[in-house]
């Protein structure tokens, strides 16, 4: 079982190979991937990509607990009061339609160059697919376990805490976890623009302009580990909290 | 002594935007008597579990009177049974926190250690092997709906209500949920309401049967079931019981044409 997970990865360093070997692209612009392979060791050995990843983490993360903490309470009270759902209904639809990136710019008007813009663009991205799935999983709880708690004499506050929000738990996890990938898109995206000194995504962004291309594709795949490891440890995260998610 | 009465019950739903209403029951008299177990047979989307919904309180009706302890539904505390365990169980909590969910709640709060204990008892007397740590989606169907059924019984309701709560079951576990049914009923005596979608379960179950007729539901028939107690399967194969089955579709038969 385990073997076949080296399978897939394998095909693509061989085609990658058989690309490069046949010279259909100019090496400048594809380097082969043991060279790509050297630098990514050396970047991680020499330790200074290190700093680049921890920026990027901190932004990463911080923006999506935030987003976390604005977007389940407003869902959860946005499924649970139909007026206040009809009020922001489309306001939440409006900003979900919108590019994130979109208002970057807007926001380095209001915080400056520095991190807040970053995190703040995460913040309004990653809290609106939050509070949709939160919305989505308050009004899809299971009536009959509601019914089945209120004939017990659960009040309305025990009947929210002891059964809708845990019925809405799964689904606020499909939300959270969508959004931890979006943190790492937006944050890597945002950090290419002016003012970033560390970051992923500000090291992708040099090592373009100054042609330094193995640094480039090492830097991706660095960036596509870091999205890789947010991912899976949030899924045994999810299958700890939700165990019961999809059974 | 009257458990449950019911009188001249007319409830209807509205049909469109017109203010147009369609009748679901018209006109239901019933008296329950304490610790009676009575079943109800009827065609489909009858309106069978609109009546439990009214008693359980969940639902209004137009008029006439229901009364559980001479209390209104929303006053008595009721229990309902559902076709569908795996909507109706909490898939967070392990089967005894299932079970005890009741004494969870600010109410019953304090007498959660005596609930345990009376749990406990209960499950020894029955003979009955649950996996009390398991959750819900570890445990088999039968013993999901067993789950909702104790969790029901261990806040004695005035009234348990159950609708339709073996129909999901293969054949083997429906027996044998039927059985353990009798059983707990034997010992704890609770007031039951059962719908029933299989003629011969209503039959073997019940104290009373009552047939009910196609929308707007109304009583057809109310059969008393004479067959002693504790019964046995055996009862399925004896000639009585074919005769009562005969008389009741023959009841039912109307309707359904």
């Amino acid at each position: 079982m385990r073997k076949e997970l080296l399978y897939g990865p394998l095909a693509v360093i061989l085609f990658w190979y058989v690309v490069y070997w046949m010279g259909i692209i100019n090496p400048l612009f594809l380097p082969p991937p043991h060279a790509v392979m050297a630098e990514f060791f050396r970047m991680i050995v020499t330790l200074q990509v290190w700093k680049d990843i921890g920026a990027s983490l901190w932004r990463i993360i911080i923006g999506f607990l935030i987003a976390g903490a604005l977007g389940i309470p407003i869902g959860l009270a946005m499924g649970y009061y139909q007026k206040f759902y009809s009020a922001f209904e489309v306001l939440v639809d409006f900003f979900r339609s919108l590019p994130a990136l979109a208002i970057f710019p807007l926001l380095m008007f209001f915080f400056g160059i520095g991190d807040t813009a970053k995190i703040a663009t995460t913040v309004f991205s990653c809290s609106l697919i939050i509070v949709v799935n939160s919305i989505y999983g308050v009004t899809n709880s299971k009536k009959t376990r509601q019914v089945v708690a209120y004939l017990m004499d659960a009040n309305s506050r025990e009947i929210f805490w002891k059964v809708i929000l845990m019925d809405a738990l799964p689904q606020i996890f499909v939300g959270m976890r969508t959004s931890l990938s979006l943190a790492v898109v937006v944050v890597i995206v945002t950090e290419m623009f002016i003012g970033t000194t560390w970051g992923i995504g500000h090291r992708i962004f040099e090592a373009q302009l100054t042609y330094r291309v193995p640094e480039m594709y090492a830097s991706i795949i660095i960036a596509g580990l870091v999205g890789y490891v947010l991912n899976q440890g949030f899924i045994r995260i999810e299958k700890r909290v939700a165990h019961w998610s999809g059974k | 002594m009257a458990k449950i009465q019911i009188q001249h019950l007319v409830k209807s739903y509205p049909a469109n935007q017109a203010g147009e209403r369609v009748l679901i029951l018209n006109d239901i008299s019933l008296t329950i008597a304490e610790g009676e177990l009575v079943t109800f047979f009827g065609p489909n989307g009858s309106g069978k579990t609109t009546l439990l919904k009214v008693i359980a309180g969940v639902e209004p009706y137009d008029s006439g009177n229901v009364s559980i302890d001479s209390k209104s539904p929303q006053e008595a505390k009721t229990g309902l049974i559902f076709q569908n365990y795996s909507d109706s169980l909490m898939p967070w909590l392990n089967c005894r926190d299932n079970i005890l969910f009741s004494y969870s709640l600010r109410k019953r709060k304090h007498k959660i250690s005596e609930a345990r204990e009376r749990l406990m008892k209960l499950l020894s007397d029955l003979d009955i092997h649950l996996p009390l740590k398991n959750y819900p989606y570890q445990m088999s169907g039968g013993q999901q709906q067993l789950v909702a059924i104790l969790r029901t019984l261990i806040y004695q309701p005035d009234v348990i209500l159950m609708d339709e709560p073996f129909s999901a079951l293969d054949y083997q576990t429906r027996s044998f949920m039927q059985m353990t049914l009798l059983d707990i009923w034997g010992r704890e005596k609770p007031t039951i309401l059962f719908i029933s979608h299989d003629i011969e379960e209503a039959i073997f179950l019940a104290d009373r049967l009552v047939l009910m007729s196609a929308l707007p539901a109304t009583v057809k028939e109310v059969k008393p079931i004479p067959f002693k107690r504790p019964r046995t399967r055996d009862l399925f194969e004896s000639e009585d019981f074919f005769q009562i089955k005969r008389e009741c579709l023959h009841t039912i038969q109307e309707e359904i044409q």
